[in-house]
């Protein structure tokens, strides 16, 4: 099924779990990794993209005020995004806080908004993972929603090495 | 010359190879010719006393009647200035390089030795000769320096394509700093397009720095401040799955290539693009001998002149070209052409992209043409001149060559001020010059010596005879000729008709008024009996045509179209010519009326009885007691010769044989063209919306803005200055072989001057019938319809572009601006793109303001270009129409830079704003009722 495959970015080692028939790149159109799924009936993919949010040795968290903003701050951000690409919202997903990598903190933020005549659902994860934090997303069109929790099993699976 | 000195001169040189060789060699062969040219100069317009230099034939002029106008004529008078213009230019040249050379710490001055002229110009033809024996290879680009000079450019490249801050250093990819050029012209040029591409695929890379403090330290926890930082993430991760989303595998393959590889593929394409430029310079330009025609052969040998430059020299020069290269770079990365195969190609991402737009045909005629000639320019080598600096590590002979030279120079000064004393302070000179007509035979040989010899001064440079100032040569001979012989003496006018030192003309009158050579050369018909104009036409080709013709001959329309399009022909190739007498043999002989060719006959007759009437004003105005029978002849004679003076220039810039009309033009288009790329819609748009997120609609409309018109303008912008195989050779070759006549003879023209809705209408009728053209705009429409956005700005330009078309259409705009603005500006302007810019608000500005009633379908612009020629609705870019009706407008006013630019700003102005979505769709509705 799945395979354990090592990335590196930043010369940060990681490992995530990639669902089996789907690709990992690095260095792809600016993101440091990219996971898609293989291509739906619908001519689309299911798109993962990870970045380090943090640098260094010394150990970074997710602070209460950076999770106390997100919503508010998220929101602000997608209406605009969404304004600039002529998109509509649909609905903001309530934010969750979960854990994820070994037990640490992961926040998810997540929207639904039409786009070119299509229905995506996007979720950001700021997933802290060792000392650091990392950057995730996730876009799956409507059609293909059943593909979500394979999609966020993956960035689950993230080990920080 | 003994074996020693041979040796000596040959070592010279071949030390020099590797440097300056032919700078050097250039230098010498200009002197060469000088001192030629200046004794046979002395020969035919001086009478020897044996003594020197004798009396000096004042005001003669030689002139072969027999021949066509460009056989040339050598006037004393203006010969005299043009070999002191020459020498000084020379000595000018050679001072630059003592300048250099005395630089040079390897340079020992005690070297420079004076000998006699005679044993010099010995020297000088030996050592030609044993120039020409060597072996001329660019060695100096396999030299490590030579290497590294491409991987610097490459270097350059690299960090704009990495939207590196242009004012830190740049690194290479090894982590070293880029040697810069040394004014970083890279910097200057196409950064639009070439950020352009490089910001597409660099949205997010920098994920480093955004949970870090200033200090480079990492916060503890991220907090609120964070978010400010994690804005521009969300925003560029959002664009960037969007485009992943629907990206097949070949595609993700093709942008994780480019990715990973982009600095060092940047770095690469700069290398290519530099060996491929260098290549081409020699090829084109610095080519001694070709197989064939020039410029359109194979270059058998290359001359070395910019192998020997140095780095910053090539690089400069490569920066100029790059000019016309800019648009290349992305045609590259669309095509995925042979300069860089490491990019992607059509198949994949800009393919996709590419795709989405509708754009396949353009991309599939880009590549095609692209694949003909992209580097034989001529343009290349005025580029190389301009940049070209001579350097030079000994010159010992060079410098006694230049003393000696300059010292019979010298002689010359004196008749040259005698001249020019006496036409400024005595006025005794009345224009009457003695003609000398020459006819072919060993009397008259020197003249054309010296014609000749001229031919090959200016093939080297430095000697004037450009189009221009031959033209203007030939119009002074002419008149001179007209004045000498027909010149009533009572006239009021023509007796005082003087020109002065400067070329210009004016009245020898209490006020003088200056004259431009084209006032000048409608002058000249004013004087000329009525053989004036058969002067210009060649006696055998006309005689030719009538002889086929027959009976034809009588009918004046077909009569006056044969001596129209005989008009000029001098400028054609011997095939070239006979094909044109053919094609007019036959037309005359199938004459069909409503045909283009009888069209154009027409619209040239309407356009010379308008002329006609100008005059007429004119004259009345400035000779208020000259009768009405003169007043018509003249104002007739007048219009005859600036019609035939459009047709020749005209022929001059449409021909297929590169000439220095073309090459002036290209230069003047070309710069323009270059500084308007930030002007126009596309580079407006790049510009202007920069630092906004670059997400996929900025991709999008940049993509389309970018490949539409600024790829397509700047490849239009190569078409018309290249000079290897002619825009028009190219145009047809691309599927407009229409365009041709219908462009350059009705849209041209009635652009500017006709205002006839009726023709548009009729094409439109015809248009209607056209198989293809219900499927046609049914395309466009949902093409049009497709594209989100442009609603907002079809109604944002709509009204204005639609007036602004009639304005240009009807108003004859050009001729308003140039008496108050246009007339002020230096071409040179045409480098700025501020200059561009605020000149196009102010045209834009004017044409607004001005009161226009509310027909919105007056528009005949764009009927012609789109609708006359019946092309394929949106499978043609405008923009090559565009962009070849601009060149054509500059080309034919070569010789008033400040029309050409008046022209250049008025069609691209017009182009601008007016955005054809809007005509497409309100055509479309129209058409559909």
């Amino acid at each position: 099924m799945a395979g354990v495959e090592e990335f590196s970015i930043q010369n940060h080692k990681l490992k995530l779990e990639i669902p089996r028939e789907w690709m990992a790149r690095t260095d792809m159109l600016g993101l440091p990794l990219a996971i898609v799924s293989p291509m739906q009936p619908d001519n689309n993919r299911v798109v993962i993209s990870l970045s380090q949010a943090s640098q260094g040795d010394e150990k970074v968290l997710i602070g209460e005020s950076f999770i106390e903003a997100s919503s508010r701050e998220f929101q602000n951000n997608k209406k605009q995004w969404l304004e600039k690409n002529k998109g509509h919202l649909v609905e903001f997903i309530p934010k969750e806080i979960l854990p994820l990598s070994k037990g640490q903190r992961t926040l998810v933020l997540g929207y639904i908004y039409d786009l070119n005549g299509k229905r995506n659902t996007e979720k950001s994860y700021y997933i802290e993972c060792g000392n650091r934090i990392y950057f995730g997303k996730i876009l799956v069109n409507k059609n293909n929603e059943s593909l979500m929790p394979l999609a966020h099993k993956t960035l689950e699976s993230l080990q920080c090495l | 010359m003994s074996m020693s000195k041979i040796l000596l001169l040959f070592f010279a040189f071949s030390s020099l190879s590797s440097f300056a060789g032919v700078d050097k060699t250039r230098l010498v062969e200009k002197m060469h010719i000088l001192t030629q040219m200046t004794s046979v100069y002395m020969e035919v317009c001086s009478i020897p006393d044996g003594k020197g230099p004798g009396a000096f034939k004042e005001n003669e002029i030689f002139t072969n009647l027999g021949g066509s106008i460009d056989d040339g004529n050598l006037d004393c008078n203006d010969q005299l200035m043009a070999l002191d213009k020459y020498r000084r230019s020379i000595e000018k040249e050679t001072a630059d390089l003592e300048l250099e050379i005395s630089k040079d710490p390897t340079c020992d001055p005690s070297d420079l030795k004076e000998g006699n002229l005679a044993n010099l110009l010995k020297q000088v033809d030996d050592a030609q000769a044993v120039s020409e024996k060597m072996q001329l290879s660019c060695e100096w680009d396999n030299t490590q320096s030579g290497k590294s000079c491409a991987e610097d450019f490459g270097c350059n490249m690299m960090s704009m394509i990495m939207d590196h801050d242009p004012s830190k250093p740049r690194l290479k990819s090894n982590g070293q700093l880029c040697v810069q050029s040394t004014n970083s012209c890279i910097m200057n040029i196409d950064m639009g397009i070439i950020k352009s591409v490089g910001g597409f695929f660099s949205f997010v890379g920098d994920g480093i720095t955004w949970a870090v403090d200033r200090t480079g330290r990492a916060y503890k926890h991220v907090n609120y401040d964070m978010w400010k930082k994690a804005h521009p993430h969300e925003d560029a991760s959002s664009t960037q799955v969007q485009i992943l989303q629907e990206a097949d595998y070949k595609t993700m393959e093709a942008i994780g290539r480019f990715s990973r590889g982009l600095p060092d593929s940047a770095r690469d394409l700069g290398v290519k693009i530099w060996n491929s430029m260098n290549q081409g310079i020699r090829n084109s330009y610095g080519c001694e001998k070709w197989s064939g025609t020039p410029y359109a052969s194979e270059c058998l040998k290359p001359i070395d002149d910019f192998c020997g430059a140095s780095c910053s020299m090539k690089m400069n020069t490569i920066c100029g070209l790059m000019g016309h290269m800019g648009g290349e770079i992305l045609n590259t990365l669309i095509t995925g052409s042979v300069t860089a195969p490491l990019f992607f190609t059509a198949q994949n991402i800009s393919g996709r992209l590419i795709q989405k737009m509708g754009l396949e045909p353009y991309v599939e005629r880009l590549a095609k043409v692209r694949r003909q000639s992209v580097l034989k320019t001529k343009i290349a080598g005025l580029v190389v001149l301009d940049h070209m600096k001579m350097t030079l590590k000994e010159l010992p002979a060079l410098k006694a060559i230049s003393n000696a030279v300059t010292k019979l120079g010298g002689r010359l000064s004196r008749p040259l001020e005698d001249v020019t004393r006496n036409t400024r302070t005595t006025g005794n000179i009345t224009g009457q010059g003695r003609v000398a007509i020459y006819q072919d035979g060993p009397m008259y040989a020197p003249v054309k010596n010296y014609l000749a010899l001229s031919k090959e001064a200016a093939r080297l440079g430095g000697f004037q005879s450009d189009s221009m100032l031959v033209a203007m040569n030939n119009g002074r001979a002419r008149m001179s000729h007209a004045l000498s012989n027909t010149i009533p003496k009572e006239h009021p006018v023509g007796t005082r008709l003087m020109q002065n030192r400067d070329g210009k003309y004016w009245f020898l009158d209490k006020k003088e008024i200056p004259f431009t050579p084209s006032d000048a050369f409608s002058q000249i018909g004013i004087y000329s009996p009525a053989k004036a104009r058969v002067m210009r036409l060649n006696q055998t080709d006309l005689k030719l045509v009538t002889n086929a013709v027959g009976k034809n001959i009588n009918d004046p329309d077909k009569y006056r179209y044969i001596v129209d399009e005989l008009t000029g022909l001098d400028k054609l190739t011997a095939i070239q010519k006979k094909k044109k007498i053919d094609e007019v043999i036959k037309k005359v002989n199938n004459w069909k009326a409503n045909s283009i060719t009888v069209k154009v006959a027409e619209f040239r007759q309407k356009r010379f009885l308008a002329s006609v009437e100008k005059y007429k004003a004119q004259f009345r105005k400035q000779n208020p007691k000259m009768d009405e029978a003169s007043v018509t002849r003249y104002a007739e004679r007048a219009a005859l010769d600036k019609k035939d003076k459009a047709i020749a220039l005209q022929r001059a810039c449409t021909t297929l044989t590169p000439n220095s009309t073309m090459a002036k033009a290209g230069a003047l288009y070309g710069s323009a063209n270059m500084s308007l790329g930030l002007t126009t819609t596309a580079g407006t748009y790049a510009y202007a919306n920069w630092n906004k997120v670059k997400d996929a609609e900025w991709a999008k409309r940049l993509g389309y803005e970018v490949v539409m018109a600024y790829l397509i303008s700047k490849w239009s912008s190569k078409i018309a200055t290249s000079q290897s195989d002619t825009y028009l050779g190219k145009v047809a070759s691309s599927h407009l072989v229409s365009l041709k006549v219908v462009l350059i003879e009705s849209s041209t023209y009635s652009m500017f001057f006709s205002n006839d809705d009726k023709k548009a209408k009729d094409h439109l009728a015809k248009l209607e019938k056209s198989p293809n053209f219900a499927t046609d705009v049914k395309e466009l429409e949902t093409y049009v319809n497709e594209r989100s956005g442009i609603q907002e700005l079809v109604d944002g330009v709509g009204d204005m572009s639609n007036n602004l078309m009639r304005y240009v259409t009807g108003k004859e705009l050009l001729n308003d601006m140039s008496a108050e603005e246009i007339g002020k500006l230096n071409p040179d302007a045409l480098k700025d793109p501020m200059v561009m810019e605020r000149l196009m608000d102010d045209v834009a500005d004017k044409i607004y303001s001005d009161d226009l009633d509310g027909n919105t379908y007056g528009s005949k612009f764009i009927d012609r270009i789109i609708f006359d020629t019946e092309w394929n609705l949106y499978s043609v870019p405008r923009n090559v129409a565009v962009g070849a009706l601009t060149y054509q407008a500059v080309c034919r006013n070569i010789n008033n830079p400040a029309m050409a630019i008046g022209a250049f700003m008025s069609i691209q102005t017009a182009n601008k704003v007016g955005s054809s979505y809007y005509y497409y769709r309100k055509k479309a509705k129209e058409i559909k009722q």
